[in-house]
């Protein structure tokens, strides 16, 4: 019980500074929103089909980035688990290397690769696949290209450390007693790097659902999501009170995921053994 | 033509040789035990049998047929892994039933036979646990289980013993004996540790830096090793260097330093010729020790005593220097520094031609 205490109070100094800075206005901010406004902004956006399909748009962006990544991201995590490469650690380097660069210039970078004078656009006339430009930017496509991008690392790292945990015995095990390489992936690797799988999508989920900077460049006006809807609230439509209480939708919808993916994080770890 | 055999098989890993060009030959039933330190390349063998790794030259052929290009999964070689690598997130039942499953065999069937093989390795009841509900004994049981429901052709079985205390460990070495002669099992086990192999296997393979360097059934090994090398990892000690100066009969004399001449009789000395640049060795448990002059007994001083339970290691530097060991097991010994009498028995001693 004692150690318990002090353990906790190693926690205090980070503990205080989010109360300070984030929770307390958090709450200050969400009561006096209510105070002034009562339920008036809520009901705004959840009784209008507009404001309820940024918010769809938004989860269906999230959902599809983060399938994405983990199509991307799976194959490379395992590969970076059980390589014997000498140039594993570059390869893990190069995995990270990306968080070096600001989000605001990897989507100016994407802009000039994906808008309709872009690299892409030239390549895919010169072949012939198609014969006028196609619409990349400002659409979901070039933000969740954007997304992709910026999360992939901590899809392949959540996953990684997962896989490097699982004894590589076990697929030699699975494979003597009869397993080809596809029953031992689906039976034995995939069901033990559930809880590196649920962890990678929760993270790139989350982000996404929240990121700014990528879908206000890539996305504009044309394509909106919550974020940057609450943006153009407080800087085009001068409307604070309705970007506050949007702002906590969005607070509300994340804390719903998060339980979702607490419990489904609690099953596969139970199944699993802990591993 | 064994059931299982090896022929001139070699595995490099980059400039290292871990296994020179083997050549086995196991008849169906038998148990042969690879025994050698670590790094010897005996687990190099057992995974190149079992299909993990590719040798780079040489065949493993099983029941006359070459497995070279067979893939592990379709080998129906069992292999028990030194850590079990149980599937931890399936039941005990599950883990078994895992290669009948595959086999898409009848849901009767594999429970039958599941519970066929828990009996056997006495698991009852447990079958519905989790591998870490189980204590270390109980999930080697399982892997073993696990290897022989597939009623391999070949079944390894990598250290089988190396993580279990004494106690657990001998049960286990009867189980497995018993297990293997009544299904019959083709099997090779991989140990470092001599007691195992020679209680275990009916014929011993005694490695070294990836090449054999001697086959034999379990008391020839023991008792006549081939080498100085497979003597010592045999138990023997008391490795004393020196040339023949004398020879009458039996009696031999041996020059273990300058000026320094050791009498000793043994019973093949006629393999031996004067001149001779030899090795003697004798287990510490085989050195006669007396505190009184004997006939045959040289002189030496108590240096060191390590008391170990059911007998005492007893170090003796003779008086032509040289570090003698004994066990003794219930005289009662002079204290340290005093001196001792001990003699080599003809028939225990062993001398090898360098």
């Amino acid at each position: 019980m004692k150690t318990k205490k002090k353990i906790l109070f190693l926690a205090l100094p980070a503990l205080v500074t989010l109360l300070t800075v984030f929770i307390i206005p958090m709450i200050y901010t969400f009561i006096e929103g209510i105070a002034t406004d009562k339920l008036d902004f809520y009901i705004k956006f959840c009784t209008d089909p507009f404001y309820l399909s940024i918010l769809g748009n938004t989860a269906i962006l999230s959902v599809k980035t983060t399938v994405l990544c983990l199509i991307l991201g799976y194959p490379t995590a395992y590969f970076l688990a059980r390589t014997q490469s000498k140039i594993k650690s570059a390869l893990l380097i190069a995995t990270i290397f990306p968080f070096l660069i600001s989000a605001v210039v990897r989507a100016y970078g994407w802009m000039v690769l994906l808008g309709s004078n872009g690299l892409v656009n030239h390549f895919l006339m010169a072949v012939g696949l198609v014969d006028e430009p196609v619409k990349i930017m400002y659409t979901e496509k070039a933000v969740m290209i954007g997304l992709t991008q910026l999360l992939l690392p901590y899809m392949i790292l959540s996953i990684m450390s997962v896989i490097q945990s699982i004894d590589s015995n076990l697929e030699d095990a699975a494979s003597s007693l009869g397993a080809n390489p596809l029953t031992t992936f689906l039976k034995v690797i995939f069901p033990l790097s559930a809880p590196g799988v649920v962890s990678g999508c929760t993270l790139v989920f989350t982000l996404s659902m929240t990121s700014y900077v990528t879908p206000r460049l890539l996305g504009g006006a044309q394509y909106l999501t919550v974020s940057t809807f609450i943006y153009s609230q407080v800087k085009t439509a001068f409307n604070m009170p309705f970007a506050n209480a949007i702002s906590y939708v969005l607070v509300f919808a994340i804390l719903l995921f998060q339980v979702f993916s607490n419990s489904a994080n609690h099953y596969v770890s139970k199944k699993v053994g802990g591993v | 033509m064994g059931y299982l055999t090896i022929d001139s098989l070699t595995k490099k890993y980059g400039d290292l040789t871990a296994v020179k060009s083997i050549n086995l030959k196991i008849k169906q039933g038998e148990m042969v035990a690879l025994l050698g330190g670590s790094g010897c390349g005996k687990t190099t063998i057992l995974r190149m049998i079992a299909g993990f790794i590719e040798p780079n030259a040489g065949t493993v052929s099983i029941n006359g047929k070459v497995m070279n290009n067979i893939p592990a999964y379709k080998r129906n070689v069992g292999i028990f892994f030194q850590n079990y690598a149980l599937f931890p997130h399936m039941t005990v039942i599950e883990n078994v039933e895992f290669s009948l499953k595959l086999k898409k065999m009848k849901k009767a069937e594999i429970k039958e036979k599941v519970e066929y093989i828990l009996g056997l390795v006495k698991l009852e009841g447990k079958g519905d646990s989790y591998p870490r509900q189980l204590s270390g004994g109980q999930q080697q049981r399982v892997a073993l289980a696990r290897a022989l429901v597939m009623e391999p052709d070949v079944l390894l079985l990598d250290e089988p013993l190396s993580n279990l205390d004494s106690k657990l460990r001998q049960e286990m070495q009867v189980e497995i004996k018993r297990i293997q002669k009544k299904l019959k099992l083709t099997t090779i086990i991989v140990t470092h540790d001599q007691e195992e192999a020679v209680s275990l296997a009916n014929r011993v393979v005694i490695m070294n830096e990836g090449e054999i360097e001697q086959i034999g059934e379990p008391g020839e090994v023991f008792n006549h090793p081939a080498h100085p090398f497979v003597a010592e990892f045999m138990g023997f000690s008391n490795f004393m260097e020196g040339k023949i100066v004398r020879k009458e009969g039996k009696e031999i004399q041996i020059e273990v330093a300058e000026g320094k001449v050791m009498n000793q009789s043994y019973d093949r000395a006629d393999e031996l010729a004067v001149g001779d640049a030899v090795v003697l060795t004798i287990r510490p448990e085989a050195v006669l020790i007396s505190k009184t002059e004997e006939d045959g007994y040289a002189q030496g001083k108590i240096v060191n005593m390590t008391y170990k339970g059911h007998n005492t290691m007893v170090d003796i530097l003779s008086s032509f220097n040289e570090k003698v060991q004994a066990i003794n097991v219930d005289m009662v010994l002079p204290k340290e520094g005093e001196s001792i009498y001990f003699a080599f028995p003809s028939d225990k001693v062993i001398i090898y031609k360098k």
